[in-house]
């Protein structure tokens, strides 16, 4: 059947590539590629779909063909980036397995080719800032004030070891700007225009620093005389579970909360556990049908989750993922999801390991369709 | 006490233990350089926050308490009157660090018996 079909698409392909050419449409388009993906031509597909994307984006079976084209282009990626990194390494090698590594979705990957690119090559600039760039990504999910202190230093290593690209430089003022550190982001902002005054972005950047810094003089919330204590802004954002200067933060943790709670039902039929429940960074306990009463599962969740953050930060252990209190009675289980965590209440402590296995699959989306919270 | 704490050091994926007194202080840990001061009294903090919302829930007596980071887990495990935790990374195989982790909590149980005098 392999070999018939083959044999056909192939006598096929140039009619299905002329239509395509001639007549193009997201249905000439989906049978050209799935010809060219039948015949294992994934790099083929892959051109042809990245075309087609472009004119018919909004059309959902082109979008979902051009998603299945770019994982299947990933992967052929990546086991390409993983041979070469066998036969012939490099830190191009490292770099190309680890972003299709991202693509994938498989971050563990990635941060281990990373790694290993600034292990073996530490002079890749391109290594420490595709590093501070996936670190930014988990610090961004996370808040965690070790991943901060990595970006700043990875961001400033690509620089010291690439000065004549200015990305580094001002990704790192938008960062140092971001969790509060204006006047470091405008020095740095200042040493890129030492290099190149006519450099627009650093230009734009350092015009709306030094309003938001005269604002903040003005106000009396910050002395210009002084230096901005970086280490202390992240381990204070850190401690919040939240970048102060961010407006949008409790709409985005109720939305998030929203869609958690919708979880649930389905968390508590696969577990047979009752008291499964949704807790907010700053300590609300939601279930589904709305916001759970102080009680002494609330109160522990809490306190729980409250303590490990900072013990973790004290022992610098970076994010909280997961807590889980045993005891002969039973078992608290904690899950971090997004910036919230999914508790559940385990009345067996021989049923915990199962528990923790579905907490687990919930926050991968491994679970089945949720219902809609009431 | 601190020698068989040292069991625990060279054992892969371990960074650091110490036993500490239900209210903070530590007894003995490893490594010598480190200062496990502030995490010891956080962790007492803990158990002290959340005893009694755990006595009302019948989540006692405490077995565990595991907390997985990014960066790596702690573990505590009450052991008599004091307490053991234990640093690990996060992608260690823990299982057998804590078959030895079980074993040195059942040497320090007879030892506290012995020596330790609250």
């Amino acid at each position: 059947m392999g070999f018939l079909a083959r044999s056909r698409d192939r006598l096929l392909l140039p009619l299905k590539a002329g239509k395509w050419k001639h007549t193009p449409a997201p249905s000439s388009l989906n049978e050209l590629v799935q010809a060219l993906l039948r015949l294992g031509d994934v790099e083929q597909a892959w051109e042809v779909v990245k075309d087609g994307f472009a004119k018919f984006k909004d059309n959902d079976l082109v979008r979902e063909l051009h998603r299945i084209v770019a994982r299947a282009h990933a992967e052929l990626g990546l086991k390409s980036a993983q041979k070469e990194v066998k036969e012939k390494p490099s830190a191009t090698a490292f770099l190309r397995l680890a972003r299709c590594a991202v693509l994938l979705r498989d971050l563990d990957q990635a941060f281990h080719a990373l790694d290993e690119c600034i292990r073996r090559y530490p002079t890749s600039a391109h290594g420490y800032a595709a590093l501070a760039e996936l670190i930014e990504q988990r610090w961004l999910r996370d808040l965690a004030a070790a991943d901060g202190r990595l970006i700043i230093n990875y961001l400033r290593k690509a620089w010291r070891l690439d000065g004549s690209d200015a990305s580094r430089p001002l990704r790192l003022a938008a960062f140092l700007a971001r969790i509060g550190a204006q006047r470091s982001a405008l020095d740095t902002i200042e040493e890129v225009l030492q290099l190149d005054e006519r450099h627009a972005d650093a230009l734009a950047l350092r015009e709306s620093l030094t309003k938001i810094i005269d604002a903040e003089v003005a106000a009396g919330r910050l002395n210009p005389d002084l230096n901005d204590d970086t280490d202390s802004l992240l381990r204070q954002i850190e401690e919040q579970g939240r970048v102060v200067t961010d407006p949008n933060d409790t709409a985005r943790i109720a939305r998030e909360t929203e869609k958690l709670r919708a979880w649930l039902p389905i968390l508590r039929k696969k577990t047979g556990c009752d008291h499964a429940f949704v807790l907010e960074p700053k300590g609300g306990c939601f279930d589904e049908k709305g916001q759970v009463a102080s009680n002494p599962l609330t109160g522990l969740a809490a306190n729980l989750a409250r303590s490990a953050q900072i013990t973790a930060r004290r022992a610098d252990l970076g994010a909280v993922i997961e807590i889980a209190l045993e005891t002969a009675g039973g078992a608290l289980l904690l899950q971090r999801a997004q910036r919230c965590a999914i508790g559940l209440l385990v009345d067996d402590p021989s049923l915990a390991p199962a528990c923790h296995e579905a907490l687990v699959a919930l926050v991968e989306g491994r679970l089945t369709t949720p219902t809609a919270a009431k | 006490m601190k020698d068989i704490l040292q069991k625990l050091e060279g054992v892969p994926g371990v960074r650091g233990a110490l036993v500490m007194t239900l209210d903070g202080v530590i007894i003995a840990s490893i490594p010598d350089e480190a200062d496990h001061a502030a995490v010891a009294a956080f962790l007492s903090a803990v158990l002290v926050s959340i005893e009694k919302s755990a006595e009302q829930l019948n989540l006692v007596p405490l077995q565990r308490m595991t907390l997985t980071t990014s960066n790596g887990r702690l573990l505590l495990l009450p052991v008599g009157d004091l307490a053991l935790a234990v640093i690990a990374d996060a992608q260690t195989e823990l299982s057998a660090v804590l078959a030895q982790v079980t074993a040195m909590t059942r040497r320090l149980l007879r030892q506290s018996k012995i020596d330790v005098t609250l």
